[in-house]
């Protein structure tokens, strides 16, 4: 299957007109896009991300009104999207977007991460915040919340080892500096442990897909999510290529080969499934971003 | 006249004068080799160049007054010489002459010597071996190449493959990270000389590795000299200028000997440390002479995270007749130093126009490990040095540097990240023409710096003295004329201090729990 094209046919079906859809399934789509730019370097990734970002923010570089309610957590992982269209395109509207953006941290929440000032957490909200407030601190406000985003990745650690905290530590550790090292290499640990514990967890239990054990779309999930955490880990040197590299492979593959078998069975136009979708297909595509040639 | 022979190679002599000065002589002398003028000199160490190996020598030494005993010295052996023009090196300033130059080395036996012949020798990275003799002849220039393209890089941190370890080669600023391989780079060799009258330019400017010189860009900038755990090394004679970042970096490096080296920068130019030993043992700087943007010498230890997993100290450290200028701190320990500064003696130096003579920097943090003890300045001489000796536990470096927790001067408990400052004694400093304070000292509250003796130390103010911050903490205003400031100290002794010329009080002394004044 040529996934390149696989993928770019899903862009063209994912309509412009979807820009006001949000939420957490869209910004793992969004992410899988910048992913793909990356790598391919296909305009049509970057103009699905321009003509989203521009349903947000005015050609001054200012937020539009209606996402200005910082209040949806999820408006923060805008960030990450105006910080990756400003390193692409050096337009500094979007620069000056993302410092408003980020500059509600001090001005609402007293520079504090809102995330952590919710009763009830969750990993997926989290995730929405997370990257973005370890990315804009290490940026813009000189790494001066370091110790308390340490304490942060401190509490996530708390939750069960699973795929979707595995994708949050690795999300945040690529924006985070090498400058301050015991905290970098803290993160690292984290996310390594992680990872590790997963696969392990996985293989006793005979939880990978062909396992003849595992199926079914939380299954799919679960693999691609894992993949993604591991390939990304080991681009990173998170963990060690030579030996993980093949694993991360091997479960895209894998995950790959059950979805697009099962999708050819489904088709969803609206609704939680047609998010489900938008969801799979970005996590597929920030996977397959970090998926070596060779495999 | 007295001298001592302090360094004899095959080729190579150095002569250090017994009480003519510092640094400069007091008066010019003549060297006289085997009864012929060898060469005038105002210097106190001195090199002597185109000796022949396995050869006697008588050398005497004399001025308008004195004359020196004869002593008589027979140079070291040496097998061959590579000449690396004969290695298809072309000095002519644009040929790469990288490969042949490190084909001459790489080729270079035991007790045999690569020669760099008068001209300009472009290059990018050459690499040392063990049991290697590098000479620099008059004239020779390796000058290299700004293009990052051409330059390895020197992994921070790599992985074992059964993940239980880790192999270091880069570091910069403490942290074991990915930077360039020095313009000269030694890793893990031992009994290399690097000597001559020659010159390594790194050829760095704003144009180049100056440009935004805080971001990485692919890698670290690249010292001019890196020796990553080497042992046995001598540099003599050369001069280095222009370096991308620090001039001469040993690393994790032992029995080291710095020697009649001259070491220039621009003064505006960033980061260009002169010699940053870090987590070295038994270093002798001797004779080098410092004029650059940064520290001239910054004695290290690493960042928190190397200085906990190795624990290794710089310690035995001797720096003698060197005449350090124009930069921040003559004298520097730290602020990496998570672990440890012991045993450090400098005399017999001049400190002309630096920032400050004795420069200390550490704050809560650094951990238990970050030792400062035995340190001993005897005989120095400053003139317009901004403030002569600062200690300053409050540094406000990294992101949380200007926190409650550095910057509080209330106590907090002493844990496993509180430093310690141990025995520090000044004897014999005449300091001239200060600007900002006599001494500027502030120990923490919780544990305050262990001792620090004052012994005949005299210190005096310039006519038109400037205002500076005395040492980088908050609270620490920009002052001029202010005399000798210690707070939280255990013991202070100050024997036959004088301050002049500073406007209120000479001693403005605080939480000193045992003062000792005569």
């Amino acid at each position: 299957m040529n996934l390149d094209q696989f993928f770019q046919d899903y862009l063209a079906e994912f309509q412009s007109d979807k820009g006001s859809l949000k939420g957490y399934e869209v910004s793992l789509f969004l992410q899988g896009c910048m992913g793909l730019y990356q790598k391919t370097k296909e305009e049509c990734y970057l103009e699905l991300l321009k003509t989203y970002a521009k349903q947000r923010i005015t050609e001054e570089g200012t937020l539009i009104e209606e996402f200005k309610n910082d209040e949806m957590l999820e408006n923060y992982h805008l960030g990450i999207l105006l910080y990756f269209l400003w390193n692409q395109t050096k337009e500094t509207f979007y620069e000056k977007a993302l410092k408003e953006l980020g500059s509600t941290f001090s001005s609402k929440y007293q520079g504090k991460n809102p995330m952590f000032a919710k009763e009830v957490k969750n990993i997926k909200d989290i995730y929405m915040v997370q990257p973005f407030y370890t990315l804009y601190d290490t940026i813009y406000n000189k790494k001066e919340h370091y110790l308390e985003i340490m304490e942060q990745f401190h509490t996530i650690n708390q939750f069960p080892n699973d795929c979707k905290k595995a994708v949050l530590y690795v999300d945040c550790f690529s924006g985070m500096s090498e400058e301050i090292y015991e905290h970098y290499l803290t993160l690292l640990n984290l996310t390594k442990a992680t990872i590790k514990d997963i696969l392990g967890h996985a293989r006793e239990n005979k939880l990978f897909l062909n396992d003849g054990v595992a199926d079914g779309s939380e299954s799919v999930e679960n693999t691609i999510f894992t993949s993604y955490a591991v390939l990304k880990s080991c681009h990173y040197k998170i963990l060690l290529a030579e030996k993980y590299e093949s694993t991360g492979a091997y479960l895209f593959h894998a995950a790959m080969e059950q979805y697009v078998s099962h999708q050819k069975q489904m088709e969803a136009k609206s609704g939680q499934a047609y998010l489900d979708k938008i969801k799979m297909m970005g996590i597929f595509m920030m996977a397959y971003s970090y998926l070596p040639s060779n495999f | 006249m007295k001298f001592n022979v302090i360094l004899k190679t095959a080729r190579k002599a150095v002569i250090e004068l017994i009480g003519q000065g510092f640094y400069y002589t007091d008066k010019e002398y003549e060297i006289y080799i085997n009864n012929t003028l060898y060469t005038k000199s105002t210097k106190v160490v001195q090199s002597i160049h185109n000796l022949k190996p396995n050869t006697e020598y008588s050398i005497y030494v004399k001025n308008d007054t004195e004359t020196s005993e004869v002593v008589v010295i027979k140079t070291e052996y040496e097998f061959v010489t590579l000449n690396v023009k004969e290695f298809g090196a072309k000095g002519d300033g644009v040929h790469d002459d990288t490969t042949m130059i490190q084909c001459a080395i790489n080729s270079c036996p035991k007790d045999g010597r690569v020669l760099i012949p008068e001209g300009c020798y472009k290059i990018s990275t050459l690499f040392l071996k063990s049991d290697l003799r590098l000479e620099l002849a008059k004239g020779a220039v390796l000058s290299a190449f700004t293009d990052r393209s051409k330059f390895p890089i020197l992994p921070g941190r790599i992985e074992s493959f059964d993940e239980t370890d880790e192999y270091n080669l880069g570091s910069w600023e403490g942290n074991p990270l990915d930077s360039f391989a020095g313009i000269i780079t030694g890793i893990n060799v031992s009994n290399v000389e690097i000597t001559g009258e020659g010159t390594i330019d790194g050829c760095a400017d704003a144009t180049n590795w100056w440009n935004n010189p805080k971001v990485r860009n692919i890698a670290w900038r690249p010292r001019l000299i890196f020796l990553n755990h080497c042992n046995n090394v001598t540099v003599q004679g050369i001069t280095v200028k222009n370096s991308p970042c620090w001039n001469i970096h040993p690393y994790f490096s032992d029995d080291l000997s710095f020697v009649d080296l001259t070491i220039l920068n621009p003064k505006d130019s960033p980061n260009t440390d002169g010699l940053d030993p870090e987590s070295c043992k038994n270093v002798l700087i001797v004779g080098v002479y410092f004029s650059l943007g940064d520290d001239c010498i910054a004695i290290k230890s690493g960042k928190i995270y190397m200085g906990a997993k190795h624990k290794r100290p710089s310690e035995n450290l001797e720096i003698r007749q060197c005449c350090m200028r124009d930069g921040h701190g003559s004298i520097t320990i730290g602020s990496e130093m998570a672990g440890g500064v012991k045993n450090l003696t400098v005399r017999e130096c001049l400190f002309i126009d630096t920032d400050r003579g004795l420069r200390i920097k550490t704050r809560r943090g650094r951990g238990k490990d970050a030792i400062i003890d035995g340190v001993l300045f005897e005989n120095i001489r400053m003139d317009h040095v901004m403030t002569p000796v600062v200690i300053n536990c409050f540094y406000f470096c990294d992101p949380d540097g200007h926190s409650e927790y550095v910057q509080s001067k209330n106590p907090y408990a002493v844990d496993d990240r509180t430093p310690f400052i141990g025995e520090l004694t000044f004897r014999n400093l005449d300091c001239t023409n200060c600007h900002a304070a006599a001494s500027y000292m502030y120990g923490l509250p919780e544990q305050k710096i262990e001792k620090v003796t004052f012994e005949n130390v005299s210190i005096s103010f310039a006519e038109n003295a400037i205002k500076a911050v005395p040492a980088m903490m908050d609270g620490a205003d920009e002052t001029s004329l202010l005399g000798l400031y210690a707070n939280n100290l255990k013991t202070l002794e100050l024997k036959n201090v004088r301050v002049e010329g500073c406007e209120g009080e000479k001693f403005l002394l605080s939480n000193i729990d045992n003062l000792i004044q005569e």
